[in-house]
């Protein structure tokens, strides 16, 4: 019964015994090394597609010890919520009040308003004031 | 903190990213209240000891609250505060040291003695100070009510401690530093062997440091030593010497409460070891100030030492002549065991002592001392108007009981049986029921002495009942006596019970009652109106 099942799908079939050391007698053929370069590359695809999962994870993974300033800055975003446009403002406010650290931004609340705010940051006042609002 | 705030500094605390340390470091340069606040706290919950360190620098600045904040950081910042304590910088290491006492950090009593050992070091005396201060703790935590909300354990942070400790003793020779062998002193008591060498070797270096730290000491563990080492079986001379010489009162009040209960051998025989105390002597500090109660302990306690007769009895002069009642009547007892002229005659200016049971301590002992005229002050005593005085005299005499009495009646002379038998009428409260009981014995002679006893002693008006039942004796020699007796209780019971008598069958008998009956008209004759009256109304 199991042989009509796999018939439909069996390529060729060949004695176990008949091949037994083929790649050890005088008369083997010999490889040639092209046949080998799509399976090199695919090794390469592979190996570059688990360092960017393994980057992106790592980037991400905010229960991993580490000392990385921007890190922080995200976690900090992720912890509020923070959508892209505002995590890009504040990244730039962090930039122009020239921080050591990108996420002390999120305690200064002073240069959310007013003068204190940077000059090329003026015309978005509205929404650091909004930002302001949510993080203090 | 609003909302926003506070889920900040929630993820910087939480964060295994390095980087929110220097984050909250530079938060708290903030002059935003809540921003410093926050950062404060997230500083102290994070364990960093950068961030601990830098709270630690701020520690002077800080307001009561913001302090309660590094309360609670207590645990976490041991390291932080161990780094401080070692620091140059003069302000950090007062902070760090004001911390340690307040967080009771007895950890770092090992640090400290190392630093305090440092002679080169600029923070070695306030160290020490602090060692001291620590260790001080320590002991009253050892020795008082354990608190289960402090986990530690007490025991095992003396033994960690003294073992530092008494690195430091073997190192006295270089570092001198007296304080460091007080807070040895203090920790160690019996605990510690070292002690008990350095006790046994007078030449050791520390020796008179340790005996001073000892004299002088108000640690709990200290007195809890020198307590204790009466209680061993063979204190050390120079423990004892201490004790001899101590006379804080809050050391003596410990000292006094040792003589509450009763004394064990040990302490006895170790309390027998010393020659005097220091505030046997008046004054400011001696026996004069204490309470009622102490002195009377004093007493109990000095009776059991080793001090001379004459001393105690020094004592016991003062106190009688100045004490309180309690302490004037403790003394009092305690003459009891010292015999002799001086003693005999701080017993008789007792009995004229204005407090009764002091007056009743002396007379109950008057007797036993064979003082001379004693029984004719017993016999003054014997009337006092208070029961207790009069309780003392009756033990004083208890040989004048009516047994003893009974049992030498027949060889006493007529005024002997007359002035015996009213003492002990006296002396005897079993005097009435004894009579009763002779009078219902089986044999005819002791109820026949019964009925002429109550007459000698005058006991006629209390064991009336008895008389008249013997009125209906078998034996007429009885009844006749008992009807010659009862004309001393003129009363219309006994008037009408004689008038039956009179016509008893035996003429003795008759004759008894009528004689009686004669004495009680002559009674009414002679004007005894209350005798006459009740006597003749009843009837």
């Amino acid at each position: 019964m199991n042989s009509s099942v796999l018939t439909g799908i069996l390529f060729a079939q060949i004695s176990n015994w008949q091949r037994l050391g083929d790649g050890l007698h005088r008369s083997r053929r010999q490889m040639d090394l092209m046949e080998l370069l799509p399976l090199a590359l695919g090794l390469v695809v592979v190996a570059i597609v688990i360092t960017i999962v393994v980057k992106v994870r790592k980037r991400n993974d905010m229960t991993q010890r580490c000392d990385d300033p921007n890190k922080l800055f995200r976690e900090l975003s992720l912890a509020h919520n923070l959508d892209r446009a505002s995590r890009n403002l504040l990244w730039r406010l962090a930039e122009a009040l020239q921080l050591a650290q990108p996420a002390e931004v999120f305690l200064q609340p002073a240069h959310f308003q007013g003068d204190r705010i940077p000059q090329e940051l003026r015309d978005e006042e509205a929404e650091l004031q909004e930002l302001l609002e949510r993080l203090f | 903190m609003n909302t926003g705030l506070a889920t900040t500094f929630e993820r910087l605390v939480a964060s295994r990213n390095n980087a929110a340390n220097s984050v909250l470091l530079a938060a708290l340069e903030s002059t935003d209240t809540a921003v410093y606040d926050g950062a404060l706290k997230a500083v102290i919950a994070r364990r960093n000891k950068t961030g601990h360190l830098a709270a630690l620098q701020k520690w002077h600045q800080l307001s009561p609250e913001q302090r309660e904040f590094l309360q609670e950081g207590r645990g976490r910042m041991s390291g932080a505060l161990r780094d401080a304590v070692l620091s140059e910088d003069d302000q950090l290491f007062a902070n760090a040291c004001e911390l340690v006492e307040e967080f009771k950090e007895f950890d770092l009593i090992a640090t400290l003695v190392t630093l305090a050992e440092n002679q080169k070091s600029q923070h070695a005396e306030a160290a020490n100070d602090l060692v001291l201060r620590l260790v001080q703790q320590l002991s009253e935590m050892a020795h008082g009510p354990r608190d289960y909300q402090d986990r530690r354990d007490p025991e095992s942070l003396c033994r960690f401690v003294l073992e530092s400790l008494e690195r430091s003793v073997e190192r006295f020779r270089t570092h001198k530093r007296s304080e460091l062998i007080e807070a040895f002193v203090t920790l160690g008591g019996s605990r510690s062997n070292l002690l008990q060498q350095i006790l046994d070797e007078p030449h050791h270096p520390c020796y008179l440091t340790v005996i001073n730290t000892l004299t002088n000491s108000q640690s709990p563990g200290v007195f809890k030593l020198l307590l204790q080492s009466l209680e061993s079986k063979m204190a050390p001379l120079s423990l004892l010497n201490v004790i001899s010489k101590r006379d804080d009162p809050e050391f003596v009040t410990l000292l006094l409460e040792l003589a509450k209960d009763e004394l064990s051998a040990k302490t006895a025989k170790n309390l027998k070891r010393i020659r005097s105390f220091v505030w046997l002597k008046p004054g400011k500090r001696g026996y004069d100030s204490f309470d009622e109660q102490e002195q009377a302990l004093c007493i109990k306690l000095v009776a059991a030492s080793g001090v001379k007769p004459d001393e105690f009895l020094d004592l016991l002069e003062r106190l009688l002549h100045r004490g309180t009642p309690h302490a004037r009547w403790a003394a009092c007892e305690a003459l009891a065991s010292i015999p002799g002229d001086r003693g005999n005659q701080l017993v008789l200016n007792a009995i004229e002592d204005s407090d009764v049971n002091v007056q009743a301590a002396a007379t109950r002992q008057i007797r036993d001392r064979h003082v001379p005229g004693a029984m004719s002050i017993l016999l003054r005593q014997i009337d006092s108007p208070y029961e207790v005085v009069r309780d003392a005299t009756c033990h004083a005499l208890s040989e004048f009981s009516f047994a003893n009495y009974l049992a030498g009646f027949e060889g006493l002379h007529d005024d002997a049986r007359r002035t015996t038998g009213a003492l002990v009428k006296k002396v005897d409260p079993k005097t009435v029921p004894s009579v009763l009981k002779e009078m219902k014995e089986k044999s005819r002679r002791r109820r026949l002495r019964a009925v002429e006893v109550s007459e000698v002693m005058g006991l006629v008006p209390e064991v009336v009942e008895g008389l008249l039942a013997l009125l209906e004796d078998e034996d007429h020699m009885i009844r006749a006596a008992s009807a010659d007796a009862l004309q001393f209780c003129p009363t219309a019971k006994v008037q009408n019970a004689l008038r039956q008598a009179a016509n008893d069958p035996n003429a003795s008998v008759q004759n008894a009652a009528k004689s009686s009956l004669t004495i009680f008209d002559e009674l009414v004759t002679q004007g005894h109106v209350g005798v006459v009256s009740s006597v003749g109304g009843q009837a």
